[in-house]
């Protein structure tokens, strides 16, 4: 494999006074799916926000494929890239929100193939195609015309996976994907999160899922207070994690004791 | 703050400043509005007559609201004066051309060039010999006029009575005067016309009018409720109005006029205006059939007008207004600012002076000569859009910004992700705001009666004037219930499919 396709290197963020992100290093492979957890407030969702140029950092560099994002180098300098290279940049990189934003004034498949046809520049029969097969995936072909007012929670994030996939990106960021939906519900959108990291997509989730990090996760990342706390294969970050506030977060989220180490 | 929020809108303010371009190059005009083509006539010294010849027309103005002097019946002007105009235009080799002026605004409109000259009863004072050149044609005296049973003879006796008069005549100084020299007037009220004068003594919203003689004359043949009681001593001139540059045109007039007076034709108009017949108490036509045959064909005719203005402005309104807000909220300090510049200046001044502004200081200021319907709709659709923008910011706004993040984040533009996203979701909630805002402009559009654009409320005005029947503002009010509530029915309808689709 050619070096990993995301890297992050002494990332800082802060919104006026409060630093939120404070130096992360990060490196992502090509189909990795990496499970970022942490407390609330720890700075998750900025990252992924920063990931996909929807946060300007403050600091630091994000690469994607060796090339950074939101900035170019010219004279030796890193300079902000322009805004249309900033979109393009974007269209690499697919992102689902927790609380869905479909576009309520179109169908499923109108919120699928939205992109395909005006960002991409599909014809409309090959971006209908596309969209089609992409809702079929997620098992909602049958209410493609549906406006998403007369969906239900699961089915709206389903149909945002499916708007994600239609630009067909090298990664997708899932930021709480499923924090909005009642159990059950939930439960959907993890299938299709789980058989797309089957397929080999490359994927970072922010979720308090623990059971699909154990399950689904290649590596956890265990994020507190701004900065990479600790980070490993599930089974180790479960049932062996080397430092106590992680111990502490897990207690609290899984409501039973981890396994004391070794 | 997010990256997205803050995209450059360059392309919008090139855009307004296209549009505003458009909205100033001159347009169809209404009322009798020449066509000179000379940016702005009358500066060429001497130049008058010449040019008046070469075009075949001398633009005469006049302020149709004073019979007999000048009037309109069945929508043409007529009286003592428009035949003047028609004798001298003769002896000029060119045809009389009558634009119909609000008294008020007559003077500015002669300066900048609208018309040559104005032939409408006006009193030679110092203080209009200072802007323009008089050839004084006939004296007139001020009158008394009120109902029967009041008795008001002398100067001394109007002391205690509300008193009407036109604003900005010789008749309202003459009473500010008498005030002065201690006459105990009650109130002075001035209207903008004469017939306002004396509309307000019939429903009792003033005792007596001071007016020249022959307009109290007429109404009080007209109607026989009025009565002339008394007069001022002294006749004052009155004159025809000519800028002080064409001094050529004045010598011309001026011996057309001698010799008007020399061949007897001055005595002649002078019976036939003045004379007996003249002024005859009209029919009195029950309401119904006046309604038929006098008010509703003129007053339909208004209602094109008024119809023309506001869906022009309207739509002018609306396209403006989109794209004064998207500047409001552009990422550039630059663009946001003039938008609000835009803004605070068109809702911060009165819709009237930006109306009177555009109709008479533009072509002195900048050259750009706007035909009455041209500056009418300028000027609608001008203030209109300050609101409208507004709206349109308030309603961008209200969207989730979750939906432009999502926009963004499938690698669509700003401006795209505008069009496709944002702009789609306001339309529902935009719709009763602007609907407000659009009834309020239907009605706005009365306003621009003040640069003689005749639209329903001014044409209901001069008939109720010119047969003292104020009655006739009710076929205005139909018209007005008919065009707000037609577009909150459209207005309802819209939102109700919009809602089915459900945004």
């Amino acid at each position: 494999m050619s070096g990993p396709i995301i890297r992050v290197e002494g990332l800082r963020k802060s919104f006026g006074e409060r630093e939120v992100l404070r130096g992360i290093d990060l490196e992502v492979a090509a189909g990795e799916v990496v499970v970022i957890i942490g407390p609330s407030g720890c700075g998750k969702s900025t990252l992924l926000r920063c990931l996909n140029s929807l946060e300007e950092p403050t600091q630091g560099c994000i690469w994607l494929r060796g090339e950074v994002l939101g900035r170019q180098e010219r004279d030796g300098r890193l300079v902000p890239r322009p805004e249309a290279e900033v979109d393009r940049q974007r269209t690499h990189i697919g992102m689902v929100f927790q609380r869905f934003n479909l576009f309520p004034h179109m169908t499923a498949l109108g919120n699928v193939i939205e992109a395909p046809l005006h960002v991409r520049g599909l014809s409309r029969p090959r971006a209908e195609e596309l969209g089609l097969r992409l809702l079929e995936r997620v098992g909602l072909l049958d209410r493609k015309d549906e406006y998403p007012a007369r969906l239900s929670g699961g089915q709206q994030q389903r149909v945002a996976i499916a708007r994600a996939l239609a630009m067909e990106p090298e990664v997708m960021l899932f930021d709480e994907a499923t924090s909005a939906l009642d159990p059950e519900l939930a439960d959907e959108v993890l299938q299709v999160m789980q058989s797309l990291a089957r397929e080999g997509m490359t994927m970072l989730v922010v979720t308090h899922e623990m059971a699909f990090a154990r399950e689904v996760a290649h590596r956890v990342v265990v994020l507190d207070a701004g900065t990479v706390l600790e980070q490993g294969p599930p089974s180790v970050i479960f049932s062996q994690p080397s430092q106590p506030r992680t111990r502490e977060f897990l207690r609290k989220v899984l409501h039973v004791r981890p396994e004391a180490p070794g | 703050m997010s990256t997205m929020a803050k995209r450059p809108l360059k392309c919008w303010s090139l855009a307004i400043g296209c549009l505003l371009l458009g909205l100033l190059l001159p347009g169809r005009s209404a009322a009798d509005e020449p066509r000179s083509e000379s940016a702005v006539p009358g500066v060429t010294p001497g130049g008058a007559l010449a040019r008046i010849q070469a075009a075949g027309v001398l633009r005469v103005a006049i302020d149709a609201t004073y019979p007999p002097m000048e009037f309109l019946e069945k929508g043409q002007p007529v009286g003592f004066d428009v035949d003047l105009a028609r004798e001298i235009a003769r002896r000029l080799g060119v045809t009389a051309q009558f634009i119909v002026m609000d008294w008020d605004g007559i003077l500015a409109g002669l300066t900048s060039g609208r018309y040559d000259i104005i032939l409408s009863s006006m009193n030679i004072t110092p203080a209009r010999q200072q802007q323009v050149d008089f050839v004084e044609y006939a004296r007139m005296s001020q009158v008394f006029v009120t109902t029967r049973g009041r008795n008001i003879r002398t100067e001394q006796e109007l002391a205690g009575h509300r008193v009407a008069v036109q604003t900005n005549t010789t008749s309202q100084r003459w009473v500010e005067q008498l005030q002065q020299r201690g006459v105990a007037v009650r109130e002075i009220r001035p209207f903008p016309g004469a017939t306002e004068c004396f509309a307000a003594v019939q429903s009792g919203q003033a005792d007596v009018i001071v007016i020249d003689e022959p307009v109290g004359r007429f109404f009080s043949r007209r109607d026989d409720s009025f009565v002339i009681t008394g007069q001022a001593l002294e006749p004052e001139p009155i004159g025809i109005a000519i800028n002080k540059q064409d001094s050529d045109l004045t010598a011309a007039i001026s011996r057309a006029f001698e010799d008007i007076q020399r061949t007897g034709q001055l005595k002649q108009l002078s019976e036939r205006w003045f004379g007996g017949e003249l002024g005859q108490a009209i029919k009195p036509q029950g309401f119904w059939s006046f309604s038929r045959e006098v008010v509703l064909p003129r007053v339909l005719q208004g209602l094109g007008v008024t119809l023309q203005l506001t869906l022009g402005s309207g739509a002018l309104g609306i396209v403006l207004g989109l794209l004064v807000a998207l500047a409001r909220i552009s990422r550039r300090r630059g663009v946001r600012g003039v938008a609000l510049a835009y803004i605070t200046l068109f809702r911060g001044t009165p819709l009237l002076l930006q109306l009177l502004f555009i109709f008479f200081a533009l072509p002195l200021l900048a050259g750009v000569r706007l035909g009455p319907m041209a500056a009418g709709l300028t000027a609608l659709s001008l203030n209109a859009a300050a609101y409208i923008a507004e709206i349109f910011r308030a309603a961008i706004e209200s969207i989730d910004k979750g939906q432009m993040e999502a926009a963004r984040a499938l690698g669509m533009s700003h401006d795209l992700a505008m069009r496709r996203v944002i702009l789609p979701q306001t339309f529902r909630r935009l719709i009763p705001p602007l609907v407000n805002e659009l009834a309020a402009l239907s009605k706005d559009t009365s306003l621009v009666m003040v640069i003689a654009l005749p639209e329903m409320l001014y044409e209901t005005k001069q008939l109720a004037g010119t047969y003292l029947r104020p009655e006739v503002y009710a076929w205005a009010a139909v018209g007005y219930l008919i065009i707000v509530v037609t577009l909150s029915a459209l207005a309802q309808r819209l939102e109700r499919r919009l809602e089915a689709r459900g945004t």
